[in-house]
């Protein structure tokens, strides 16, 4: 019964509960939004990452260490035979990487030098110019599309190379660009050169030596000086950075939710109030204190129910367009070293849109009792008189 | 007098803190209403009548005294348990009808037979039976703000008679209503009080609800200043 008085009351209620709607359903809107941008973003970049840089998995040789390119000098080894099987059979690909000093167009940079199988099919980047390079170029290199805007290259352009070989002694070669490649992973793009791998090893004089092994799948155990790295453990400062930045916005929806808790707070204010004779009415009718402050709480739940419907009315189609079709921001998440594209999926589970609209229902519940709590000892015969606020 | 008593107070004060000082609303009042009556509390504004009729209704407790309301000692009611009994043995006219304006006049009467859990099939039942004893059996879809004044407070009768009570309390229910709407509420009620045998309790000064009434106890500052039967215990007028 209490259920059924409250949405009649509701209905009646007419504009003010209309704009009650909308601004909570506003809000659970753009909560659930946020939430699936954020986890959208980390999706794709997560598998963008996996696809471009780190695979199912990988296998560091002994000091290897991405972060530290002194550590370079020591960080190739041969591969244990059923890591090579593997290789061989196409489930893995296997990376050397050396560090470098390169000098296009009489600049000095540092680079890391890095040597792939061209036609390998582990990572989803073409390196198919370093394979097709014809034999009049001595040493074919390819960058990035972000490396070649930075050094100011262009596909043709030769420059100097300079490096420490294996055996400690330093050799310098005149190398040829002769690809770009596009990637949305930065970390595979900046500050670095690629090679054919067994240009890459005769260089530095290693012969079938490699600094880490990229897996389809997942990488098999740790073996010796050959430490096994899961997905996760490698993708941990992408993971890391947008739990930060997830904190930040839960900050700003925070912020959003209170303000229209706020109007809730004011107009369940402003209609106890108004309906203070009608208290009255009610408790000489025989409803107890407690049913009226049901009947009331009922009203502010059923606000949050029925904003919860508006918001899946609205919400659901642009949510399916917003997957499909993506968001254009115009900005691609280089400018903030993401592995992102211009172009955000925002990704929506069935989890985040109940937890929203648990807390949105919880709260409107909290805030329409607040100003009813002096129902609760109202003496009916004050309540009649109608001027007990 | 009649012969069984729905009320029974005995020395009963009703004292309201002005500042410092007390304010006697209630002093000392003796007062018993029997079953099937038809009585009015007399009095000018500030005598205490409703102040009364709030302590029969248990809408308030009194400050001092003893009163049984259907054989049970109001001091010793809980807050839901007074609830409970004004929902199933009091019905309440107010002076200016207090209609709940967002419900239909069906919805305004059904809404004491809702709080007492009666089945749809009743509930439609007893509203169309109430709405035809005062006549308002069209204006059922209407919404009270559509209604004149006396409709309204014939609504008002059907909703506080619907669930059949046996005392009803009327606060001035003729005070915003015109000579002849006035005469047609009291007509019904007296009629209403001689078929289904409720007990009637005014409170009032309008001289023409005074002639409808079968006992009229005056009231003045609080005390009871007469108490006297107009005509046969059980003999409604009008």
């Amino acid at each position: 019964m209490i259920f059924q008085l409250a949405l009649k009351n509701l209905w009646a209620g007419r504009l003010r509960t209309w704009l009650n709607l909308l601004v909570l359903s506003l809000t659970l809107g753009t909560m659930i939004f946020i939430q699936a941008l954020m986890e959208g973003t980390l999706e794709q970049m997560l598998k963008a990452r996996m696809a471009e840089e780190v695979g199912g998995g990988q296998l560091w040789f002994g000091p290897y260490d991405p972060l530290d390119p002194l550590s370079l000098e020591k960080a190739n080894g041969p591969l244990p035979p059923e890591v090579a099987l593997a290789v061989d059979r196409g489930e893995a690909t296997v990376v050397l990487a050396l560090f470098g000093t390169a000098y296009p167009q009489g600049r000095m940079t540092s680079v890391v030098l890095k040597g792939i199988n061209p036609n390998q099919s582990v990572l989803a980047l073409s390196f198919a110019p370093l394979a097709q390079a014809p034999p009049s170029v001595a040493l074919p290199v390819m960058v990035g599309e972000r490396m070649a805007k930075q050094l100011s290259l262009a596909v043709g352009d030769r420059f100097t190379l300079l490096w420490r070989a294996q055996a400690g002694a330093f050799d310098a070669l005149e190398v040829q660009l002769v690809g770009l490649f596009s990637t949305q992973v930065p970390s595979m793009d900046q500050g670095q050169l690629w090679f054919r791998l067994e240009d890459l090893q005769r260089m530095n004089g290693t012969a079938g030596q490699a600094s880490l092994v990229v897996f389809r799948h997942h990488p098999p155990a740790s073996q010796g000086v050959w430490t096994a790295k899961s997905p996760e453990t490698l993708m941990q400062d992408s993971i890391e950075m947008m739990a930060t930045k997830s904190a930040g916005n839960r900050l700003f929806y925070l912020l959003l939710l209170m303000l229209s808790l706020l109007a809730v707070f004011d107009s369940q204010a402003l209609a106890v109030f108004r309906r203070r004779k009608e208290v009255g009415t009610l408790m000489a009718l025989g409803f107890s204190n407690q049913k009226i402050l049901a009947l009331f709480l009922a009203e502010g739940m059923g606000l949050g129910l029925l904003a919860s419907l508006l918001t899946l009315a609205w919400g659901w189609p642009l949510a399916g367009y917003l997957v499909r079709e993506g968001l254009d921001f115009g900005v691609s998440g280089d400018s903030y070293g993401m592995a992102l594209s211009s172009r955000f999926y925002p990704a929506f589970s069935a989890q985040m849109v109940l937890e929203s609209f648990g807390i949105v229902n919880l709260l409107v519940s909290l805030v329409s009792f607040l100003p009813l709590r002096k129902i609760t000892g109202l003496s009916p015969a004050d309540a009649i008189r109608g001027n007990w606020l | 007098m009649a012969t069984e008593a729905l009320i029974q107070a005995k020395g009963l004060d009703k004292i309201y803190p002005v500042g410092d000082q007390q304010f006697y609303a209630l002093s000392q009042v003796d007062f018993t209403l029997g079953a099937g009556e038809f009585t009015g509390l007399v009095g000018p504004s500030g005598s205490g009548k409703t102040t009364l009729l709030n302590l029969v209704g248990v809408l308030d407790q009194p400050s001092h005294g003893d009163l049984e309301v259907f054989g049970r000692s109001a001091a010793r009611l809980s807050a839901q348990e007074a609830a409970s009994l004004r929902a199933q043995s009091i019905g309440f006219i107010f002076q200016s009808y207090n209609l709940l304006p967002v419900y239909t006049v069906f919805e305004n009467v059904e809404l004491p037979l809702l709080l007492l859990g009666h089945p749809a099939s009743q509930r439609r039942k007893w509203v169309a039976e109430a709405l035809e004893w005062v006549g308002m059996s069209e204006k059922s879809r209407e919404r009270p703000s559509r209604l004149s004044g006396g409709q309204a407070q014939r609504v008002a009768i059907a909703r506080a008679m619907v669930k059949r009570p046996s005392l009803v309390l009327a606060d001035e229910p003729t005070a915003n209503l015109d000579s002849e709407n006035s005469h047609l509420i009291l007509s019904t009620l007296a009629k209403i009080n001689r078929e289904t045998g409720a007990s009637f309790l005014f409170s009032t000064h309008d001289p023409k609800v005074i002639g409808y009434l079968r006992r009229q106890v005056s009231l003045k500052d609080g005390r009871i200043e007469s108490d006297r039967w107009l005509g046969e215990p059980g003999q409604t007028k009008g």
